[in-house]
């Protein structure tokens, strides 16, 4: 393909601006604050229906200031359309959950030992759903994600993604959590095989069996170490998952320590419960950055063989947002 | 001035590939040609929007249904003179957009107002429709789970006292259920009714009561509540405020506080009915009403321990107080000094 100045793919062009193989985030933690506090503010004037432009501007700001090789990343999603998946979500879910509880009232009054029979399909019923609206709040992101004019997309039903998931939670329980990291491993597999940039797909060759033994020792020191272990081995599985991802001709790479992803996770948990919530743009920056300054990604892709492909209507993240299970990025 | 006219790198949005180009402006569009690519692009002016501004003055513009993104640098940004949209999810709003916004603000506001004051009426109403057998086991539920993981109090003395003062009381009344009252054994002084004639009495309550009347008060207060469907109206009200909060919220927590706080603000105008149809009730009994003024009195000057929870669900005001004061006769006492005896004794089951 043709090298393109400045920041094109195909090969390396010697030049004064070496493009660079992390992803770059220029946010500042000031303007990231205004807009927080402004979204705060209009979302709590308009008793929370503010909520979906919040998300979609705060979106918007961190997108833009995330680069890849050079270019930005751009979020094309509108809160309108966040509104809208969520009404449609209300609509649905609202009525079956007053029917649920109708049926718990008068099955507890007609047969009592079922009440908690009832308590617990509940339980499980919202578990189900979590895992469903997460994967298609994520699918969502993906497809109003744009970098060099294409999209991402996130192939792959939430409703298969949930079963699976609550399937295999199950099953992680039942063997008092031996089974969960070929559970994450599956998981990882399906979302990052059905993903893909373009006509360039991603594909992930890890395996649970792989993870297994980290994990065992980390469950064996889980109580001696008082949780510490699982630190270390989200930390492998975390540099697992990238090593054992590709898109095309791209590797990637991020290596994590156990002490680093601690330092993150518990400094993150302190500044956000001090705070009320009120450090959070803080503790998102610490995400972001701790991200892009270990993932390292390698090799090239050829950018004139990736084209568009077209957008799918089933996109969308009402679940998501009704369920408010959402804790990633903005 | 001249046409505006530059170079920039183009993604024509069909392939990741990033194309130079040459751009100009014919015919109110911008034409963006490229060596890689042909016919050239045309984009309207009218329809270019900034998508991002760089700290180093470049630019990526979009066209509005566009996917294809056009890097410029600062000199054509400023040629081409676009309006900043910047960090916008769409356009600049129209009048007749600005209108529609408007128009779906006001409908919003409407409907939470109409529901702010039309759904307790309708509640009420609701209530009225739910049968004598379903408010009970719905009751008997809440009581349940109110009362859960507390020892109840039973002794069989205090028990037969207490069920005579109900009865005696509960006669003036027609109720299309039974009236069961509970003591539980805790200390607070609190007492709550819950649908389909379940009525709690906390330890302290009696404990607290300088006379039978007081307790026959109170109680007469709780039955009040039950024949007047207070309990049933406020569970109806609470769930279908809750619902829809949480159809706002999308969240639960959030939803319990608020319903809660709307729910006891509408409860004030409960208890003033139900100091009405106490005294109603005692007097028809024939027994001394002035317990319950006595018992209010004594709350409010802090001479009960443990009061605090009792007077944040009832609470009182002076013109509560005056209007039971106005309303209270002189009558028979509640129960004889045994009975009152074996009240005073009722936690004292093994």
């Amino acid at each position: 393909m043709q090298s393109l100045p400045p920041a094109g793919g195909g090969a390396p062009t010697p030049g004064p601006d070496p493009i660079p193989d992390r992803p770059v985030y220029s946010g500042r933690l000031g303007e990231l604050y205004r807009l927080f506090l402004v979204n705060l503010l209009l979302t709590v004037v308009t008793l929370g229906i503010y909520r979906f432009w919040a998300k979609t501007r705060m979106r918007q700001y961190l997108w833009r200031h995330i680069a890849v090789r050079g270019e930005s990343l751009e979020y094309t999603g509108t809160g309108k359309e966040l509104f809208v998946g969520f009404l449609k979500a209300a609509l649905i879910l609202a009525p079956a959950f007053i029917v649920l509880a109708i049926i718990e009232v008068v099955l507890a009054t007609t047969w009592p030992g079922l009440e908690r029979a009832i308590e617990t399909l509940r339980g499980l019923i919202i578990l189900w759903l979590i895992y469903v609206g997460s994967f298609a709040a994520w699918r969502y992101r993906m497809s109003r994600t744009l970098w060099r004019g294409i999209r991402f997309r996130q192939e792959g039903s939430p409703w298969r993604y949930g079963t699976t998931g609550f399937r295999l939670l199950l099953l992680s329980i039942l063997t008092l959590g031996l089974y969960s990291p070929f559970m994450n491993a599956r998981l990882q597999s399906f979302a990052t095989n059905n993903l893909s940039y373009g006509s360039a797909r991603f594909t992930f060759g890890g395996h649970g069996r792989d993870l297994f033994k980290r994990f065992f020792v980390a469950w064996l020191l889980f109580i001696p170490t008082l949780g510490l272990s699982f630190f270390w081995y989200s930390a492998f599985k975390t540099t697992y998952y990238a090593a054992h991802t590709r898109l095309d001709g791209v590797s990637f790479a991020m290596p994590v320590t156990g002490g680093a992803l601690f330092r993150l996770i518990v400094g993150n948990l302190l500044l956000i419960v001090i705070s009320f919530g009120l450090l959070w743009p803080i503790a998102l920056g610490r995400t972001i950055r701790f991200t892009c300054e270990r993932l390292t990604i390698a090799g090239d892709l050829d950018f004139a063989s990736v084209s568009q492909r077209p957008l799918d209507a089933k996109d969308r993240e009402g679940l998501a947002s009704f369920l408010d299970t959402e804790i990633g990025i903005g | 001035m001249s046409a505006p006219r530059g170079v920039g790198r183009f993604f024509d949005g069909r392939t990741a590939a990033a194309m130079p180009a040459d751009i100009h402006v014919e015919a109110e569009a911008l034409v963006i040609a490229s060596d890689y690519r042909a016919p050239p692009a045309r984009w309207p002016l009218q329809s270019l929007r900034v998508t991002d501004r760089r700290p180093d003055g470049s630019a990526v513009l979009a066209a509005h249904g566009e996917e294809g993104r056009l890097v410029v640098d600062a000199a054509l940004l400023a040629a081409l003179a676009i309006p900043d949209e910047s960090g916008r999810a769409g356009p600049r709003l129209s009048a007749a957009q600005l209108r529609r916004y408007a128009l779906v603000a006001a409908a919003l506001a409407a409907a939470l107002a109409l529901l702010w004051l039309g759904w307790p009426p309708l509640a009420d109403r609701l209530a009225l429709a739910v049968p004598a057998s379903f408010a009970e086991s719905l009751g008997g539920q809440v009581t349940e789970s109110l009362v859960s993981g507390k020892r109840l109090c039973t002794q069989p003395a205090g028990t037969a006292a207490l069920q005579r003062l109900t009865d005696r009381l509960a006669a003036q009344l027609t109720l299309p259920h039974p009236v069961r009252v509970q003591v539980v054994d805790d200390p607070l002084v609190n007492a709550f009714a819950a649908p389909g004639g379940y009525i709690v009495l906390f330890r302290g309550l009696i404990a607290g009561a300088g006379s039978p009347e007081e307790v026959a008060g109170v109680l007469a207060h709780e039955l009040g509540h039950v024949a007047a469907s207070h309990p049933l109206r406020l569970l109806m009200r609470y769930s279908g405020l809750s619902l829809a909060a949480m159809l706002i919220w999308g969240d639960l927590n959030m939803t319990t506080i608020a319903s809660l706080l709307v729910t006891f603000s509408y409860s004030r105008g409960f208890e003033n009915e139900a100091d009405a149809r106490a005294i109603e009730i005692l007097q028809r009994a024939g027994i001394d009403s002035r317990g319950l003024s006595h018992f209010f009195a004594r709350v409010d000057a802090g001479r009960i321990e443990n009061a605090l929870r009792y007077i944040s669900t009832h609470p009182t005001s002076l013109d509560r107080r005056a209007a039971i004061e106005a309303l209270v006769r002189p009558g028979a006492p509640a129960l004889t000094p045994g009975e009152w005896t074996a009240l005073r004794g009722i936690c004292q089951n093994s």
